[in-house]
């Protein structure tokens, strides 16, 4: 009886320690998107994120960035999430697959059912992929997609 | 107000405030005295305005004559024409598997025609996937 | 790249100290602007101005035309700036001495000038140096943001930002100027 007890007790301690799995987790990653309006009308410089400044001097001829909108995105294999963005745009991301660390992701960019920007992509570093540009009265929209640790 | 206009009323301001500043007559005494103080340059005597300001008056009237009874038959000298600057084009730097943190296995577009390019950044590789719409502002 | 002060620079270093006076003469005004920019006080920038210009001209030896000679004198212009106003007395009151040669503004022009003078000074001060002197660069010189990044031995995307915030701050200090309600 007391060996039993004993037993019982270490069963429990054991269960509280390691918690079971109802079945297999589903590897998860985070995306950071940042929508930037680019535009040559003054000069504003308005991003959250120092590092994307001067990755975007080199890459654009724009005198003026202000980001419009940041979200942290949460995908699991095979799930999609939409974002709407400004001038009736919609990003649906879908992650494809993980392959240890390489994302093999989807992204699409579309207006009103018109395909802007369809794009099958595989991110392995923190380096970010910008995309755009959807044209807005007041310039265009750049997105800017990284994946975090 | 538009930031543009916030901005260029600004500049507007800020250029008064130092073109007022800098008309101010102190800074070119100052900068006259200071030159003169330390940078005036070592004058030989013979070459002082007192003795040289005949000395070349002198020659100019010589040479005035010279010119005056010489008629002018040199030809006009042909400046070679500058070489043209070519416009600088953005380097579409192909790229491999395997080579970057970004790949790219395909893109499309229903709305334009789509560049991908690369350009590195601080020795980093970033990846540009670009769609060009017939009105695009860039 | 060329330098239209190569010649003048190469004289200079030669031992020709006329050469350096000519490219004074020639700059006086542009390292006096940049001490007058982020100190705001004459006394003080004129004092600025000459130290950086016999600095320029003990160093002459050590510029190598790596970048035009007129960067080389903004860089050590700013350095001298930014140290002497991290030494500096309080901004004074800018006093104004009359030159009866001048023509005489009206009082109403004067008043204006004063009133400009005096909501720029007080928006400056709230900038940090480092902050005055990209917006003198940039508003005053107009160099370009490599120019700029090339003197200060910064990003060109830290020079963006830097004015970005300058320019912001000026307009929340500025106010009703900025906006055009002061009529």
């Amino acid at each position: 009886m007391k060996r039993g007890r004993i037993f019982l007790g270490w069963l429990l301690i054991g269960v509280l320690l390691f918690p079971s799995y109802g079945g297999s987790q589903a590897p998860a990653l985070t995306l950071k998107v940042a929508v930037i309006l680019a535009s040559n009308e003054g000069s504003d410089f308005d991003l959250e994120n120092d590092a994307y400044r001067d990755q975007l001097i080199r890459l654009f001829s724009y005198t003026a960035y202000e980001q419009v909108r940041g979200y942290s995105v949460v995908l699991e294999e095979g799930e999609q999430e939409l974002i709407a963005i400004p001038g009736d745009y919609e990003l649906i991301l879908t992650l494809q697959r993980l392959e240890g660390e390489k994302v093999f992701l989807h992204a699409l960019i579309q207006k009103g059912g018109n395909k802007f920007l369809d794009t099958e992509l595989s991110l392995l570093g923190p380096t970010p992929v910008f995309l755009g540009g959807p044209p807005l009265d007041s310039g265009n929209l750049v997105l800017a997609i990284e994946k975090l640790y | 107000m538009a930031a543009g206009e916030e901005e260029k009323k600004i500049r507007e301001l800020f250029k008064t405030y130092m073109a007022e500043e800098l008309k101010h007559p102190e800074i070119g005494r100052r900068k006259k005295a200071f030159i003169q103080e330390h940078f005036a340059p070592h004058i030989p005597f013979v070459l002082r305005p007192a003795l040289l300001v005949p000395t070349l008056s002198f020659i100019f009237i010589c040479v005035l004559a010279l010119q005056l009874m010489k008629p002018v038959t040199k030809p006009i000298p042909q400046v070679a024409l500058k070489e043209t600057v070519k416009p600088k084009t953005l380097e579409r730097t192909p790229f491999e598997e395997g080579d970057l943190g970004v790949q790219v296995k395909q893109v499309s577009s229903d709305m334009g025609s789509t560049l991908v390019f690369q350009k590195s950044s601080q020795g980093v590789p970033v990846i540009v996937i670009w769609v060009f719409t017939g009105g695009s502002n860039q | 790249m060329h330098d239209p002060d190569r010649h003048l620079v190469e004289r200079a270093k030669a031992g020709d100290r006329g050469a350096f006076g000519k490219l004074a003469t020639r700059h006086y005004e542009l390292v006096y602007a940049v001490a007058f920019g982020v100190l705001g006080n004459r006394e003080d920038a004129l004092d600025v101005a000459q130290e950086a210009l016999m600095k320029a001209f003990l160093e002459i030896q050590k510029f190598q035309g790596e970048s035009k000679f007129r960067t080389w004198l903004y860089r050590i212009s700013v350095n001298a700036a930014i140290d002497a106003s991290r030494r500096k007395r309080p901004t004074e009151p800018i006093e104004e001495r009359i030159d009866l040669r001048a023509h005489e503004p009206s009082p109403r022009e004067e008043a204006h000038r004063r009133e400009i003078r005096g909501l720029v000074r007080n928006a400056l001060d709230l900038l940090s140096p480092e902050h005055r002197t990209i917006l003198v660069l940039r508003e005053w010189h107009e160099l370009s943001y490599d120019e700029i990044a090339e003197t200060l031995q910064i990003e060109v995307g830290t020079v963006m930002s830097r004015l970005f915030y300058a320019r912001k701050k000026l307009a929340e200090a500025l106010g009703a100027n900025v906006k055009g309600e002061v009529p």
